[in-house]
C-alpha cells in the first residue's frame, strides 16, 4: 500500500484549474520536495491530500484511505504546517496551548484536556528542543522557534506524514540549520515528510525525491534525475547555477510573491 | 429602596455586559472594527420593526426584526470578507447605506409618538428600558455568554489558524459564522440598551481594554466583562449625580477608564 497515491487529479477553484492530471505516489518513508512557480498549484496538492480541497477529476489516497470518505481516518495520519501567513501572531496564545490545539483539535466536542494530552503536547515540544518554552507567548518567539513549535503541534498526535507548506520561507540561516536537523531527525524516525517549498536549498540535500509541479507534473524522480537545466529551464526561465562551497547549487529565481 | 428605574438601568447593564466577551474574540478575530457598521443595521430594522407595529400589528415587538438585521449584516460581511478587504469595503459602506436609508425613510411616514420608538434606538437611555426589554436583552445576552463559554476553544482556534482547524477537521467556516452570528446578536442588543450611537462604547472599549490589561485570553474574557460592568455602574452614579443621560455617562466613564489603562500601560513600557 502506497502511503500517497495520487491518480490523475484535476482541481478547479473558482472558474480556474489550478491542477490538470497530476499523479504521483510515494511508496516508502521518504522526504519529497515540491517546488513550482507561484500559482502552481503546490498548495492545492497538500490541501487535497488534508482532504481539504476536493478534485473534480482523478482520486488521492493517503494510506489506502480517501481523504474525502474517510476524512476523520486521515487525519489522524496527518501532520500539517501551514505557510506562516495563514497564522495570527497577535493572538496572546501560550507555546503549550499552539501545541495543545494539534491533540485538542483531534478530539471530539468538547475537547477536554487530560492529562495524557498535556503530556503528549509536552513530549512533542520536548522533540523540538524547546520543553522550557511550554509557558512562552508563541507570537514572542522567532520565526524559526514558531515554526518548530507549529512542528512539535503536527507532531502531537504521532502522524505518519507530514506536510509542510513552506516552513524555511524567511528564516535566517541558523533557524534554517536548526529546522534541518529536525527534519533529519524526523526522516531517521521513519516519517514521511512532503515539503513545499520556492527554491531548493536548503532542503535538497535531505530530499529523496523532488516533485516540480507547474500546475500539471514537469518532472518527478529522485533530486539527479531532477536538477538538469534542460528540464527545469522550461519553468523557471530565470534559473542560475551557481558555485557554493564547491558545489553546484540551482537557484530556481522563483520567490513567493 | 432602589427606584425601580435605575433597578431596570442596573439589571440591563448587567445582562449588556454579558454580551461584551464575545467582543474579545472579535477583537482577536481581527474584526472588531465592523460593529459600528453592525450596530447601525440596528436601525433599519428598528425602523421597519415599529412600522409593522404601528400599521400591521400593535401587540409587533421591533426587537427581533433589529436582530434580523444585524445578523444578516454581519454574515453578509463575514462572506464578502472572505473575497478581500475590497469586496469588504464595500459590502460594509452599501450595507450602512441601505440601513441608514431605510431609518430615514420609514421614520418620515411614522406618527411623532412611534418616531420616538425608532429613535430610541439611535440613542436610548438605560433607564427607560421597560420589563420587556429587559427579558429580552437577558434571554440574548446569557445565549451569547453561554455560546462564547462553550465554543470557546473552537473559537479561539479558529482566529489563530483557521486552515490548520479545518485540516484537523473542524468545521471552521461554521464557526467563524458563528463568531460574527453572536456578536451581530449582542450588537442588537446593545444598541437596544445604549442606543446604536452608544453601543460601540459597550462592546468595543471594554474589550479593548482587556487587551491592555492581560494577555491571558480567558482573563480577557472576564476582564471584559468586569471593565463593561465597573464603568456602567459609574456612570450611572455619575448621571444621576450630575443629572445627564446615562449612556452618555456610561461612555464616558468607559472612554475615561480606557484612557487611564492605555496612559498606564504607555508609561510602565517606556
Amino acid at each position: 500500500m502506497s502511503i500517497v497515491s495520487v491518480r490523475n487529479i484535476s482541481v478547479r477553484l473558482g472558474d480556474q484549474i489550478v491542477l490538470e492530471n497530476v499523479s504521483f505516489s510515494v511508496d516508502e518513508p521518504s522526504l519529497i520536495l515540491i517546488v513550482g512557480p507561484n500559482g502552481a498549484g503546490k498548495t492545492t496538492l497538500l490541501k487535497v491530500l488534508l482532504g481539504l480541497v476536493k478534485p473534480f477529476k482523478g482520486e488521492a489516497e493517503v494510506f489506502g484511505l480517501n481523504p474525502f470518505r474517510d476524512g476523520e481516518k486521515v487525519r489522524r495520519l496527518i501532520g500539517y504546517v501551514p505557510q506562516k501567513d495563514k497564522i495570527s501572531y497577535e493572538i496572546p496564545l501560550t507555546v503549550g496551548e499552539v501545541v495543545l490545539m494539534g491533540v485538542l483539535l483531534r478530539k471530539r466536542f468538547p475537547r477536554s484536556i487530560s492529562r495524557e494530552d498535556v503530556e503528549y503536547a509536552r513530549k512533542s515540544l520536548a522533540y523540538m528542543g524547546m520543553e522550557d518554552k511550554w509557558k512562552s507567548i508563541f507570537s514572542e518567539l522567532s520565526g524559526g522557534q514558531q515554526r518548530r513549535v507549529l512542528i512539535a503541534r503536527a507532531l502531537s498526535s504521532d502522524p505518519n506524514l507530514l506536510l509542510l507548506d513552506e516552513v524555511f520561507a524567511g528564516l535566517d540561516l541558523e533557524s534554517q540549520e536548526n529546522l534541518l536537523s529536525i527534519l533529519k531527525m524526523l526522516k531517521e524516525n521513519r516519517r514521511t515528510i512532503i515539503i513545499v517549498e520556492h527554491e531548493l536549498d536548503p532542503v535538497l540535500d535531505l530530499a529523496d525525491k523532488i516533485l516540480v509541479l507547474n500546475r500539471s507534473i514537469c518532472v518527478y524522480g529522485e533530486p539527479h534525475e531532477v536538477l538538469s537545466e534542460d528540464k527545469l529551464k522550461p519553468i523557471y526561465p530565470c534559473l542560475k547555477t551557481i558555485e557554493k562551497e564547491g558545489r553546484q547549487l540551482i537557484i530556481l529565481g522563483d520567490k513567493h510573491a | 429602596m432602589l427606584d425601580p428605574f435605575i433597578l431596570r438601568a442596573v439589571l440591563g447593564l448587567l445582562f449588556a455586559s454579558l454580551s461584551v466577551p464575545i467582543s474579545v474574540i472579535m477583537l482577536l478575530r481581527g474584526s472588531l472594527y465592523i460593529t459600528p457598521e453592525i450596530s447601525h443595521a440596528a436601525l433599519g430594522g428598528a425602523a421597519l420593526g415599529v412600522l409593522i407595529q404601528t400599521f400591521i400589528s400593535s401587540t409587533f415587538d421591533p426587537f427581533p426584526l433589529v436582530i434580523v438585521f444585524c445578523l444578516a449584516t454581519s454574515i453578509l460581511v463575514s462572506y464578502m470578507g472572505k473575497s478581500g478587504q475590497q469586496s469588504l469595503g464595500m459590502m460594509l459602506s452599501v450595507s450602512l447605506a441601505i440601513s441608514v436609508t431605510i431609518y430615514a425613510v420609514v421614520r418620515s411616514y411614522l406618527p411623532a409618538d412611534k418616531r420616538v420608538l425608532v429613535d430610541g434606538y439611535l440613542i436610548s437611555d438605560l433607564l427607560l428600558l421597560s420589563e420587556a426589554n429587559l427579558l429580552s436583552l437577558a434571554v440574548v445576552s446569557a445565549s451569547a455568554a453561554v455560546a462564547t463559554i462553550i465554543f470557546y476553544r473552537e473559537f479561539i482556534y479558529v482566529c489563530f489558524d483557521m486552515e490548520t482547524a479545518e485540516a484537523l477537521g473542524l468545521k471552521a467556516e461554521l464557526y467563524d459564522l458563528l463568531i460574527f452570528s453572536v456578536s451581530a446578536v449582542t450588537v442588537a442588543v446593545a444598541a437596544r440598551a445604549l442606543g446604536v450611537l452608544l453601543s460601540v462604547t459597550l462592546l468595543i472599549i471594554p474589550a479593548a481594554a482587556s487587551r491592555l490589561i492581560t494577555r491571558n485570553i480567558s482573563r480577557m474574557l472576564t476582564a471584559s466583562f468586569i471593565i463593561a460592568v465597573s464603568s456602567g455602574l459609574a456612570g450611572i452614579i455619575l448621571s444621576i449625580n450630575l443629572n445627564i443621560p446615562t449612556s452618555g455617562a456610561i461612555a464616558l466613564v468607559s472612554i475615561m477608564l480606557f484612557t487611564a489603562i492605555y496612559v498606564h500601560k504607555a508609561l510602565k513600557t517606556s
